[in-house]
């Protein structure tokens, strides 16, 4: 092989080389796009995340007093950081008796927003 | 911080024949301005003897057991929505769940353009009168307020997992 043959060969392969490099950059692009893509689908389901995160927490705190109490209704309030159950009862009427209990007694103020669940 | 779907999932699974959402994936168009319901603190309820306290609202459940075409959530509220959202008329209408349970319910006039993850919805908005205790801090979305665009699946056999598709 000649040293002119070899030299267009090796400007051949590089051409082919730049080709290729140019594809599997577009490639990655593609790749980048559709994971992109697939993380703003989800994005807008919950813009705020700090917020999904402090329902997640608060789920998974009911989720477990509802395992601990079963069938009962819950009243709790959110506190400092956290939640706090203050009654639970297997009727509206008791859960309220409790909670007027509670109100009577100071435990819980009138500016307690109070939650509920069952 | 990323949302972790799959946890989301495990979620739906978990939260037992709820399909429960945080309250601010639901907002409601008020001409430009696109409002949550964020600090939405209700009139004050009283127990039998006098007490009072408060609740707020704090999450959105998409009901499959309430097939009003509407949003309905309770009418402890409604001081509040005309306050923060916008001051509607309403009209009294009755209200029946899949049970047959009829509760007496104050609905909008107005249709609404409310937006829940990245799909818009028209729907009016009820404030009922009789609603459990345990419903009181709940936003709940009639199925057939969102049937038109959302695709819920129920598994054969299962009872206790919804899993909304995103649109």
């Amino acid at each position: 092989m000649t040293s002119r043959s070899m030299e267009s060969e090796i400007k051949e392969l590089k051409e082919q080389q730049n080709v290729l490099v140019k594809q599997v950059k577009v490639l990655q692009e593609k790749i980048e796009k559709m994971e992109e893509d697939s993380i703003i689908k989800l994005k807008p389901m919950i813009e705020d995340h700090s917020t999904y995160q402090d329902f997640y927490n608060r789920q998974e705190w009911l989720e477990d007093k509802r395992k601990q109490y079963p069938n009962e209704l819950l009243a709790y309030t959110k506190k400092d950081e956290g939640y706090l159950l203050f009654a639970h009862s297997k009727t509206e009427s008791d859960l309220l008796k409790q909670i007027d209990t509670l109100l009577e007694n100071n435990t819980i103020s009138q500016e307690d927003i109070v939650l509920f669940d069952s | 911080m990323e949302i972790n779907f799959k946890k989301l999932k495990e979620s739906s699974i978990k939260f037992d024949k709820k399909l429960r959402l945080p309250l601010n994936t639901l907002t409601i168009n008020t001409g430009d301005l696109q409002k949550t319901f964020s600090n939405f603190i209700s009139d004050i309820i009283e127990t039998e003897s006098g007490r009072k306290f408060r609740t707020t609202l704090s999450e959105v459940l998409i009901d499959t057991g309430n097939e009003a075409e509407y949003i309905v959530v309770s009418a402890y509220y409604l001081n509040t929505f005309k306050e923060k959202i916008e001051n509607i008329t309403v009209e009294k209408q009755m209200l029946e769940d899949f049970r047959g349970n009829k509760r007496v319910t104050e609905v909008s006039i107005k249709i609404f353009d409310f937006r829940i993850f990245n799909a818009t919805f028209k729907s009016r908005i009820g404030f009922t009168y009789q609603t459990s205790i345990n419903a009181l801090d709940i936003i709940n979305i009639g199925i057939n307020a969102i049937r038109q665009f959302f695709n819920i699946f129920f598994p054969a056999n299962t009872e206790n997992y919804y899993y909304c598709d995103n649109v």
